[in-house]
């Protein structure tokens, strides 16, 4: 047994906000031991973070806290304003969530790094020698170019090595990454999190990361804390965990997180008869910039930015099709336009072998209704004056489907292929869980009995337990009503659950297509090899 | 517990949990979720309604709305709050001190102070919520127009709305008044004066919160069910623009009536004729250091009017919340 960095006991922490909101956390304890990395793992609001912050002394003012938090042989709860420099950022480095707000923009690089150096004294020597040798540490090349540059000259991935940089400068005991890599692709999640991995072993110091990812959990960590609304359910060495959980919250969790694996056990149905139901054909959309940007470093810049480049896709009836590609790839533009949002440069969109754009006004308008689509944010997707009552019919009265007798009957039967019940009609958006807002928009995206049903990562912004329903509902609605679909989305364990066919998209091209479970065995391409090796918890999960 | 259930979900904290424990009817065995879902209300309320709960739990706005529904029924029904006629003035009550006939005394031309000033609240609050109403009208106007078809009409018109905006509201309705209405001049005339000059910052407003809500994916879901553009504009863009509206309007009340005051006390607002607390303020000028009541007591009445649509106001801004008026500055 190793010594014992940080012990927490019986924290609870409640904010006196005007509202009088629950404790945020009540009477957690948990131990990092020296040179461990352990992952406190929940849900959006299990308080999680609050107890990061509760450790890093970063609770707002009005914040009441109980308990204690011991480093080493700090009293930390106890500490005056005048203290906490001497262990923030000098024995606990903090590695934050969102890399895009954590840089200040108007500071140049080099400000940040001496602006920590000089408040710890961290060096006799020059602050830019030091700052230098520690960007290459953590894999940035060209350190003195890097310092002269501002936050928004880096990309998400490099700002992200520049906070951990910072965040190890005074070599701390401890680290706490609070979700460091949910705001980057898949693959730059990988490369920062080996680094995170490699520097806190190299320094000898103790990782708690903050995530809400067990695929992260179970690749990185060696022990767990599992929150729920502010309590911890369980807690103990993370093989133990992953593999023979006993709170029944976190065997739901770990039944509800998609896995890769999935893809082996399903049985993909035989779409080899079956008719394209859309077709887009050489899909081309250019963007004007206002100014010239290169599209590539090195590359002649360009006013013209190509977002999408010639994509060909199919989907069949009663298939679904997983359009996989990282943040700019292209993806959601090729769904806007499939929509109809946006009008391509050039190419067609076929729907039963009908280009889509052919026909009067009123036809235009009927073919569109055909493709629905159901968007990311369930918070945004719904219309925060609309009842329930009132979004479910507006598809059917812009179409003037039926007198208002059979449009009730019409929403009662919408809801139940959604699987949820009529208590909620006069209810607003505001009065409805996550889960249910997107219930309710599957739910208007079925209402005019569409050919084709677009997810525009639709599952992503979803807690983990909530995303397993949701998948498990269009699981359902796939075979109930055979519903085609194109699945657009990032997360590659997703599509293993869902999907029948998947195209990875990268910079606006198709680069592999192919039925779900050969791409997952067999991927050809190096870009694909590199998502599914990025695909966190791969083997563990 | 039963106290707790009728507080509702949202005003349940720590120590209650805390207390329940101890409590005659103790939440053994129950995780925080279970109590949670214990207390679950249900409730339906719209995003007004919501605003409307929030309202009702704030000082500032039942302090103003008192101000101001009386300041309404004064104007309403003058007859009820003095027995004289507002132009019923005889010169040898000049200056008359305060005494049971002129409570707060008479003015220059001897007429009651206290009877001037009840009838000019009707001046006051008419021109005020007219032209409220009329502003709110043309800037919406203006603005959903500009942001809702955006390119060359948004050009066009935020340029009109920039050039509105730089002319100073007093020089403006100087020189309109002079021109237009020199003659008959009334409170209508005032109101489309007041509106002319001051539709600008509505428009503004109305322009950023439509462009904001035409990124919405619940308009993109409406496009792409089929709805049209005057459907899309009318059940989804003008109902939630309607937060930041609100608050515009009831902010500028108090500097529309400070306006229709100071156009009067410049003798360019209201006609002689009709009784205003501007006109009083300017009358009471001569003889402020014999009888400052002739100016201080209808200074006071346009002080508090302005001081209460301020504060109501700042009190509706505070009920919709920050979200949803981050556009009124």
């Amino acid at each position: 047994m190793s010594a014992s960095v940080i012990s927490v006991e019986n924290l609870g922490v409640s904010y006196r906000t005007h509202d009088k909101a629950p404790a945020a956390v009540l009477s957690a304890s948990l131990e990092l031991k020296q040179h461990e990395t352990l992952a406190i793992v929940g849900e959006s609001g299990s308080g999680k973070t609050t107890i990061a912050n509760a450790i890093l002394g970063l609770l707002p003012q009005d914040a009441k806290v109980f308990g204690s938090i011991t480093l080493s042989d700090v009293e930390l709860t106890k500490l005056k304003r005048g203290e906490w420099p001497a262990i923030r950022g000098r024995r606990i480095g903090y590695v934050p969530q969102d890399p895009m707000l954590s840089l200040n923009e108007v500071r140049s690089i080099g400000h940040h790094f001496k602006e920590t150096i000089d408040a710890h004294n961290l060096t006799k020597g020059s602050w830019r020698e030091l700052a230098s040798e520690r960007l290459l540490e953590v894999g940035l090349s060209d350190p003195e170019r890097i310092l002269r540059q501002f936050p928004h000259q880096l990309s998400g991935g490099m700002r992200q090595r520049v906070l951990i940089a910072l965040a190890v400068l005074a070599r701390p005991e401890v680290i706490i990454a609070d979700e460091p890599t949910s705001a980057l692709d898949v693959i730059i999640q990988k490369h920062v999190l080996d680094l995170l991995e490699h520097l806190t072993q190299q320094l000898g110091a103790s990782l708690v990361l903050i995530t809400h990812d067990l695929g992260l959990v179970a690749d990185r960590s060696d022990s767990v804390v599992v929150m729920r609304r502010g309590e911890i359910v369980e807690t103990g060495p993370t093989r133990d965990i992953i593999g023979n959980p006993q709170h029944p919250y976190t065997q739901e969790l770990l039944h509800a997180v998609p896995k890769l694996s999935a893809i082996e056990s399903r049985v993909l149905p035989d779409l080899s008869d079956a008719a394209p139901v859309l077709e887009t054909r050489g899909l081309v959309k250019d963007f004007k910039l206002k100014h010239a940007r290169a599209a590539t470093p090195g590359a002649k810049p360009n006013r013209i930015l190509r977002a999408v480049n010639g994509v060909d896709l199919e989907l069949r009836a009663g298939e679904c099709l997983a359009l996989v590609g990282e943040s700019g790839s292209g993806k959601s533009t090729v769904a806007k336009i499939i929509l109809g949002l946006e009008k391509p440069t050039a190419g067609k969109i076929l729907l039963r072998g009908v280009d889509r754009e052919s026909g009067n006004r009123a036809e235009r308008i009927a073919q569109t209704a055909k493709i629905q689509v159901v968007f990311q944010d369930p918070y945004a997707s719904l219309d925060p004056q609309f009842t329930v009552t009132r979004t479910l019919n507006e598809p059917l009265v812009i179409h003037g489907r039926g007198d208002a007798s059979q449009r009730a009957s019409r929403v009662h039967e919408l809801l139940e292929l959604v699987s949820l019940d009529d208590t909620i009609l006069n209810r607003y958006p505001s009065e409805l869980s996550g889960g249910q807002r997107q219930r309710v928009a599957i739910a208007r995206a079925l209402a005019l009995e569409p050919e084709v049903l677009v997810l525009d990562e639709a599952v992503s912004a979803l807690d983990v337990v909530v995303q397993g329903q949701i998948l498990e509902t269009l699981r359902e609605l796939r075979t109930r009503i055979g519903a085609s679909m194109l699945f657009i989305t990032h997360d590659l364990a997703v599509v293993a659950e869902i999907a029948d066919t998947i195209a990875v998209i990268t910079k606006g091209e198709i680069v592999e297509t192919g039925n779900a479970a050969s791409v997952f065995a067999h991927p050809e391409h190096p870009y694909t090899k590199e998502l599914l090796d990025a695909v966190p918890g791969r083997s563990a999960l | 517990m039963s106290d707790i259930l009728t507080r509702g979900l949202e005003t349940l904290d720590y120590e209650d949990l805390v207390l329940e424990e101890n409590a005659a009817e103790p939440l053994v065995g129950l995780t925080l979720e279970g109590q949670l879902e214990a207390y679950e209300v249900v409730t339906s309320h719209s995003a007004l309604g919501e605003v409307w709960v929030r309202l009702r739990r704030s000082k500032a706005f039942w302090f103003s709305a008192t101000i101001i529904a009386f300041l309404i029924i004064v104007a309403a029904f003058p007859w009820l709050f003095t027995n004289q006629l507002p132009n019923f003035c005889e010169l040898q009550y000049s200056r008359a001190p305060m005494s049971s006939q002129f409570p707060l005394g008479a003015d220059f031309q001897g007429c009651d102070i206290l009877t001037r000033i009840i009838y000019g609240t009707r001046a006051s609050i008419s021109v005020g919520l007219l032209a409220a109403l009329g502003t709110t009208l043309l800037g919406t106007l203006v603005g959903v127009v500009a942001g809702f078809f955006g390119g060359v009409v948004d050009a066009v018109l935020s340029r009109l709305t920039d050039i509105f905006f730089a002319i100073p509201m007093i020089l403006g309705a100087i020189v309109a008044v002079q021109i237009v209405a020199r003659e008959n001049r009334g409170v209508l005339s005032l109101v489309v004066i007041l509106m002319v000059f001051g539709w600008t910052s509505t428009a503004r407003i109305a322009r950023s919160a439509t462009i904001e809500v035409m990124t919405k994916d619940y308009v993109a879901a409406a496009r792409t069910l089929g709805a049209s553009r005057t459907r899309i504009l009318a059940t989804h863009i003008l109902p939630n623009i309607m937060a930041p509206l609100i608050v515009v309007v009831t902010m500028a009340i108090g500097g529309l009536i400070a306006a229709e005051a100071s156009l009067s006390y410049l003798s360019i607002g209201l006609p002689p004729t009709l009784p205003s607390w501007g006109k009083a303020i300017a009358d009471g000028q001569l003889t402020l250091k014999a009888n400052p009541g002739i100016l201080l007591w209808p200074a006071a009445a346009l002080t508090l009017t302005v001081f209460a649509f301020l504060m109501l106001g700042e009190a509706v801004r505070n009920a919709f919340g920050p979200q949803a008026t981050k556009q009124v500055k």
